[in-house]
């Protein structure tokens, strides 16, 4: 009897199998969504977030000003891109007292982290502030494109295709590091 | 073959010539060049297994800065590990004399606040700089602890309170094989320093019996003194009294008792804004320090606007270049003007001060970068009666800035195809800038891809370029280039240079995990801290940092990097 049902449950299966199955075939994967970068703050030069750089003839008693940072996005593809501000504004609008420069574009090739460092044009500013008081350095930096005249929040959003056809707006990330620095003429 | 061999012969003849070590080190442009076991780098010809130092960046935002660590050579396998231990410290305190003469047996501590610098070197790797400071608003009973890197410092503590002259020590060596120095920083009693006092006037009219002083009216200036040889401070930063007519210009400076062994001091005077219209000028002192001083600043005039435009050599506007004028003005003051950027048009604004009649003063124009246009420095000769009578500006001739070079290159995989996606970074070698060079700051670094077929091309401006090629899985290659403005048997510039072939090396890769104390937990991860291996070794007679390669840790403290091998 045992065996009987065991023969009839076979035989229930077996025809399961042989039932025809939907034969659709799975959908693309979606296209990867962009992935955040990140400012990795210990790798921030000048290290110390409230510092004094020196500007004019570098010597033994006067170091080159260096401000730089690495950046980390898994995606190795994205451009990254900088803005400096000093002095920024609330709404980081752009005034001959509080400048904004923009740093070369970093590929970085096949690298996950990238380095982002300060333009020239910002250190020659820099030298124009040696009045003893202290500056706010403000570096973004975005896997995407700052949106021009506008606060460094804002940048552009790439679309991505869906397998469906459809575009949808992908996110892109900023990111951003602080200095409040003094400037002092090299001795 | 026979150029490699005749390199080696050289370089072990003057090694042992010099006693120097045997480390045969040359500039180079191939791989193929350098002897048996030797990579091309940008500095010359080096063993990459041999004199290897790993510079350790730690974790700053827990007060665990750098650390140098040698590898012994031949040690350096495919898996290495770095324990950081704690924090360096430098420890001390603050201490003031009590009576006019320096005494140790006779001090008190000083617990007001105090701004602590620290300037240092590696001691392990040449041309490493390292900077920390930090503020101690009460120290209590004079007493400080700060971390640094690893490095020989020269330390100096500035009181918030400017009538207390600041204080230096040499020679500082924070290790982690030593005891955290202690240092003692003692600030002079105000019957032991050295007051200067007198008035800072802006010209004196000796054609006017008594001579006449006339003050400064609409600028506030401040005053520093420094040795005039080792240019070290002598003097906080001290305010020119800005008040009523009768104090205006009135200054008193506080010296530390170093100044009374001095032949001279330098005073500085600079104005307090930063966007102030007035010159800065250095003053000598001689010894004996007069009771009171007058300075003149020199009748430096008027600000006015300059107008004018910048081209590149094909006619077009220069757009979004930085431009600044410096130099001598009138009253023997230097002068630098703020930095205006070119519009749309290449037109720039720049407000500036007059030059002396027998001189000029320097325009500087610096174009973007990926720009045609170089960095280009032109004199110019202003006359402010020449000014629109209207606008009040004065026009100068359109600036056309030279061509920055093009610079072509091609680089190939360890097998010898063409090497795409590569990253070729270019940054100014600034060791090889002369002292006093006309640019104050390096130039910007250019970065970008090779195409498919391994070519790339840069814009450049004349000077010496580090080139750092950079490719997944394989190590970092490195040369120097000499960008140089040169003309064809035409007299026409070049505008295009090529760079032998760059060939990439294979490499071997090394992989650990940086641990530390933090937070007083021995052996935690160190994340996302940065790692340099350099190869140490002499070039020109001159230890020097070659550039191995360089990584990030992850989030777990650990890396991996990619090492030149042979």
């Amino acid at each position: 009897m045992a065996r009987l049902l065991l023969c009839g449950a076979v035989a229930l299966l077996e025809g399961a199998c042989l039932i025809p199955q939907d034969d659709t075939v799975l959908p693309d994967l979606p296209p990867k969504k962009n992935s955040p970068l990140r400012v990795l703050a210990p790798t921030a030069k000048p290290a110390q977030r409230r510092t004094t750089v020196q500007v004019g003839t570098p010597g033994p008693t006067c170091l080159r000003p260096e401000f730089s940072m690495t950046v980390l996005d898994e995606d190795t593809g994205d451009p990254i891109r900088s803005q400096w501000y000093v002095d920024p504004t609330a709404t980081y609008e752009q005034t001959p007292t509080n400048p904004v420069f923009t740093g070369a574009v970093i590929f970085g090739g096949t690298s996950t982290t990238r380095q982002v460092t300060a333009p020239n044009a910002m250190l020659t500013f820099l030298a124009s502030l040696v009045d003893g008081k202290e500056h706010l350095v403000e570096a973004w930096v975005t896997d995407s494109e700052f949106t021009p005249d506008a606060p460094p929040t804002s940048v552009f959003r790439d679309q991505r295709v869906l397998p469906d056809g459809t575009e949808v707006p992908d996110t892109a990330y900023t990111d951003f590091n602080v200095w409040v620095v003094k400037v002092e003429p090299c001795p | 073959m026979k150029r490699a061999l005749a390199f080696t012969c050289a370089a072990l003849l003057a090694a042992c010539a010099s006693g120097a070590p045997s480390v045969p080190v040359a500039p180079c442009v191939t791989n193929e060049e350098c002897g048996s076991g030797q990579l091309c780098f940008a500095e010359g010809c080096g063993d990459p297994g041999k004199g290897i130092v790993v510079e350790v960046g730690g974790d700053p935002l827990g007060g665990l800065y750098a650390r140098d660590i040698p590898i012994a050579d031949g040690t350096l396998g495919k898996s290495r590990d770095f324990e950081l231990g704690g924090p360096l410290l430098v420890t001390g305190e603050f201490q003031r004399e009590k009576t006019g003469n320096v005494d140790p047996t006779n001090r008190t501590f000083y617990a007001e606040p105090v701004l602590l610098k620290a300037v240092g070197q590696s001691e392990l790797i040449p041309g490493i700089s390292r900077p920390f400071e930090q503020r101690f608003e009460r120290p209590e009973r004079g007493r400080f602890e700060m971390s640094v890197g690893a490095g020989r410092y020269r330390l100096s503590a500035w009181p918030s309170d400017p009538s207390v002259p600041p204080a230096s020590v040499g020679d500082v060596v924070a290790s982690p094989d030593l005891m955290a120095p202690d240092v003692t920083f003692a600030f002079p009693a105000v019957e032991g320093a050295v007051t200067l006092s007198g008035r800072l006037v802006k010209k004196i009219d000796a054609t006017q019996v008594p001579n006449l002083e006339i003050a400064l009216t609409s600028t506030t200036m401040d005053l520093q003194a420094f040795d005039p040889d080792t240019r070290e401070a002598l003097s906080q930063r001290f305010p020119v009294s800005s008040g009523s007519a009768s104090s205006r210009g009135d200054f008193t400076i506080t010296l530390g008792p170093r100044a009374k062994d001095l032949p001279a001091a330098l005073l500085v005077a600079t104005p307090r804004e930063a966007n102030a219209d007035a010159p800065t000028k250095t003053f000598l002192v001689e010894a004996p320090f007069p009771n009171t001083l007058t300075l003149e600043l020199g009748d430096f005039g008027e600000p006015f606007t300059v107008k004018g435009q910048v081209l590149d050599q094909a006619g077009a506007a220069v757009i979004q270049a930085q431009v600044l004028m410096e130099g001598t003005v009138t009253g023997g003051g230097r002068y630098r003007s703020r930095v205006v950027l070119t519009d749309s048009n290449g037109v720039f604004t720049v407000r500036t001060l007059s030059h002396p009649p027998d001189q000029s003063l320097t325009l500087i124009v610096i174009p973007p970068p990926m720009s045609d246009a170089a960095v280009t420095r032109v004199g110019v000769k202003l006359d402010p009666k020449t000014a629109d009578p209207i606008t009040g500006e004065l026009r100068v001739d359109t600036v056309t800035c030279d061509q920055r070079l093009a610079v072509r290159g091609t680089v190939v995989s360890p097998d010898g195809t063409p090497a795409p996606l590569v990253g070729v970074r270019a940054l100014e070698h600034v060791a090889s800038a002369e002292p006093g060079s006309e640019r104050p700051f390096p130039l910007d670094p250019v970065e970008v891809l090779t195409d498919s077929a391994g070519g790339f091309e840069l814009k450049l401006d004349p000077a010496t370029w580090r080139f750092e090629f950079v490719a997944a899985e394989l190590p970092l290659a490195s040369r120097l280039v000499t960008v140089k403005s040169l003309v064809d048997s035409e007299g026409k510039p070049i505008t295009q240079q090529t760079i032998p072939t760059v060939g990439l090396a294979r490499g071997r890769t090394v992989s650990g995990r940086i641990t530390g104390t933090i937070a007083l937990k021995p052996g935690s991860p160190v994340p996302y801290s940065t790692l340099r291996f350099f190869r140490v070794t002499p070039v020109e007679g001159k230890d020097s940092a070659i550039l191995l390669g360089s990584t990030v840790a992850d989030d777990a403290g650990r890396f991996t990097v990619v090492l030149p091998d042979r």
